[in-house]
């Protein structure tokens, strides 16, 4: 450029020549400035940090990181336990359960750096308890308002289609309130209840029931699911049925005891019928898990 | 001015006559084309197989064709710590050594095959109207079926991808090339197969059926950790239909075409070049085109050896012509005669073994899976019924009592090995850092988390002019 520039000046004026001059030593010095070093061209793509965190199987204290940055080339993990570690994809075992703060500073061959932090909740996954479900009215006493405001002890055990059972003042467990049954043949009563458990779980029944005569019967169906009407019953899916047939008289109670396993569903149902020429009567009616050894693992 | 008026009507009689569509556009009368050609429901269903035979891939060596599954092992299989190639060379051996570039070629193709199902796909649910009312469902079904299977494999191996649930022209690049959460990809496949679950039928095997939706729904909801309840609802509907069974001998299952234990399979007919593959030719030593992949690690055999019962023996066998390499012997093209494997085709590379994508095997550990629910073990009748048969069929009937998720993750390998399972497996259980890196510090691999992912092919960036951004770590 400058050459040429040159040879221009010397067929024209001194003065032009000195602008020329000028303005071409001030490209030059704007080439200077906007070119440090031949061939080299901005940045695009600066590193930029990134990563996810997954907790091991086998001891909840460790974690597995998963490096997701992009355009780096050294790494730099903080922990926030003290801990730290120049791998690409870290592992670190904190001290504790505990709130940590875990920093990822990247950086690439430009010495340009970025960083992520996140912070990572270490806790023992918690060994997921079974529901122990709660039974509105179990005793079948009134002055409960588990089921709305009536305070009958007949509330919780109501379904459409169905005729409820009826009370026994002191016949009962105790001497206290207990469902009776009249005779079916004239008089069939049925007393059902929705509850909500955990699935896939094994749990016991029990309920104890008196019976006046011999071949009289108290039944009582776990069904899988719920119903919104009796007449659903028919089609309904069966966890377990069981008849109480022991005739020890009035106000003598035999438990009649059932273990079934849930499914995938959670949201299951009781019902109790009869068959029956005497009155019959249920009192105590309770759910609960199985409780299984073991499942203690030492951390 | 009468003239006039006789004039205007005269023009405009015939602009209105050489507008019409039919005038513009005729249809070819000697050949057929795409416009105008799913007229009824026996032309929608040349449309229907036309989506399955986008999953059959084509039997070819020629990149530019669509191998669709015919080289999907080499993205699953090959990239976990089941197979490798068997001299390391080439492409074909980024994938064992987690050295896979977005140039790769086969990673480009197996993007472009499946998205040329859900081209396929998008094709039949958009002439749907065509058909009749009795028919539409059914087509509806299976066509959301394949689209939600297409989506399901993509996503799980890309990561986000474009949502294309519609036919596109060309010039849609913006959806063509964004990427949008892998979440909206999960929502489109769900909403799918509740479609098909409602529409279809188990009347077929090789095409889409109620329970092969049923089962890939319950394995979208356990990749997605979420709906385990559902899950396990889904599948004890595909046990309880009494129409799928274990066959006694494993041997059978890959060895008798379309047996009680097939819920979904791609047809293959040998001898056919239009209909047949060259899958399990390339996984011998000189019969396929390659010089041996899908090869049994080292990791592979000591797991079979120890869990495999008798599916071991047929799993994998020696190498004849280089016995210190170990080949997969389910699918065999040429048979094997002290196995008692009669050859599927006089000629290897023109096989027509079908390649089975949901079994009845899988269904049960998977109902395992969904009663284990994200847990480290469980006790649950329902899921040690369902693992003893799995593991009664392989000869080791002793008595489960618990299923540790280590058990579980254990039996699929040697149950389902070299059926492209175990690497979404892996990632499923969350176990794939872990086992992978292992694997790789062993064998002196370089595995990273971001190899999880495979690249978006560099073909789809370069094409997208910079709508699309790259997977970490490539």
């Amino acid at each position: 450029m400058k050459t040429i520039i040159y040879k221009l000046s010397i067929l024209r004026s001194f003065k032009l020549m000195s602008v020329v001059l000028m303005i071409s030593s001030l490209f030059a010095c704007d080439y200077e400035y906007d070119l440090p070093e031949t061939g080299s061209i901005a940045d695009k793509t600066p590193p930029s940090a990134n990563f996810t965190a997954s907790q091991s199987d086998t001891d909840f204290l460790t974690y597995n990181f998963a490096n997701l940055s992009n355009s780096a080339t050294t790494f730099m993990w903080d922990f926030g336990d003290g801990n730290t570690s120049t791998e690409l994809d870290a592992t670190n075992t904190f001290p504790d359960e505990g709130t940590y703060t875990v920093t990822l500073t990247v950086s690439d061959n430009l010495g340009v750096t970025n960083s992520f932090s996140k912070e990572v909740t270490v806790v023992e996954p918690p060994v997921p308890a079974a529901i122990t479900p709660v039974i509105g009215e179990a005793d079948f006493e009134d002055g409960s308002e588990a089921c709305g405001d009536g305070q009958d002890g007949r509330d919780c055990w109501r379904l459409s289609g169905a005729s409820i059972h009826q009370i026994s003042g002191s016949d009962g467990r105790g001497d206290t309130q207990a469902a009776k049954y009249p005779t079916s043949a004239t008089n069939a009563r049925q007393s059902y209840q929705g509850i909500t458990v955990s699935p896939n779980t094994k749990y016991i029944f029990t309920a104890y029931y008196a019976l006046r005569e011999d071949g009289d019967y108290i039944r009582v169906s776990i069904i899988d699911g719920q119903l919104s009407n009796l007449d659903e019953f028919e089609s309904a899916t069966l966890l377990a049925q069981e008849k109480g047939e022991v005739n020890d008289g009035k106000g003598n109670y035999n438990a009649l005891i059932i273990e079934f396993e849930t499914g995938a569903n959670g949201e299951i149902s009781m019902l109790f019928d009869s068959e029956n020429v005497s009155d019959a009567y249920i009192d105590d009616v309770s759910i609960v898990p199985v409780i299984e050894e073991e499942e203690t693992e030492g951390e | 001015m009468k003239k006039i008026k006789y004039l205007i009507y005269g023009f405009l009689s015939i602009m209105m006559i050489s507008c019409g569509a039919d005038f513009l556009e005729p249809l070819p009368e000697s050949a057929i084309s795409s416009v105008g050609y799913f007229q009824n429901d026996e032309e929608i269903e040349t449309g229907v197989i036309g989506m399955y035979d986008a999953i059959q891939g084509v039997n070819s060596n020629n990149l530019d064709d669509n191998f669709s599954i015919q080289r999907e092992y080499y993205l699953t299989e090959m990239r976990s710590d089941n197979t490798r190639t068997k001299s390391s060379e080439g492409e074909a051996a980024q994938f064992e050594s987690y050295n896979v570039t977005a140039s790769n070629g086969i990673v480009s193709n197996y993007y472009i095959s499946f998205y040329e199902i859900i081209y396929r796909a998008n094709l039949v649910l958009e002439n749907l109207d065509a058909a009749s009312e009795a028919k539409s469902p059914k087509f509806e079904g299976e066509a959301k079926f394949v689209r939600a299977y297409a989506y399901f494999n993509l996503v799980r191996l890309y990561g986000d991808i474009p949502l294309i649930d519609h036919l596109i022209g060309p010039l849609e690049k913006e959806i063509a090339f964004t990427r949008v959460p892998s979440s909206e990809i999960y929502d489109l496949i769900i909403s799918d197969l509740k479609i098909s679950i409602q529409n279809l039928d188990n009347s077929f095997k090789n095409r889409a059926s109620k329970a092969a939706a049923q089962s890939l729904l319950a394995k979208v909801y356990l990749t997605l950790g979420t709906n385990y309840s559902e899950a396990q609802t889904l599948l004890e509907s595909v046990i309880t239909s009494g129409e799928f069974s274990l066959e006694s001998n494993f041997k059978d299952v890959f060895y008798t075409e379309n047996n009680d234990e097939v819920i979904f399979a791609i047809g293959y007919t040998s001898d056919l070049s239009s209909e047949s593959q060259n899958i399990s030719a390339e996984w011998l030593n000189s019969v396929g085109r390659t010089s041996g992949v899908n090869y049994v690690t080292a990791d592979a055999r000591l797991a079979l050896d120890a869990k495999g019962g008798n599916r071991t023996e047929y799993s994998y066998r020696q190498d004849m012509a280089q016995p210190t390499q170990y080949q997969v012997v389910k699918y065999l093209p040429n048979g094997d005669s002290s196995l008692d494997i009669e050859p599927t085709s006089s000629n290897p590379e023109l096989a027509g073994n079908d390649w089975i994508i949901i079994r009845y095997a899988d269904v049960l550990l998977m109902h395992a899976e969904a009663i284990l629910a994200g847990g480290q073990e469980t006790s649950a009748t329902a899921a040690i019924n369902s693992f003893q048969k799995v593991r009664d069929r392989a000869g080791l009937t002793e008595t489960v009592t618990t299923i540790t998720k280590q058990d579980l993750l254990d039996e699929r390998r040697v149950e389902l090995a070299f059926e492209n399972h175990r690497f979404f497996d892996l990632v499923r259980f969350g176990a794939a850092q872990e086992v992978l890196s292992a694997f790789s510090s062993m064998n002196d691999y370089s595995f990273s988390a971001t190899d999880l992912l495979l690249p978006i092919p560099q073909r789809e960036i370069n094409l997208s002019n910079g709508i699309m951004q790259q997977n970490p770590g490539y």
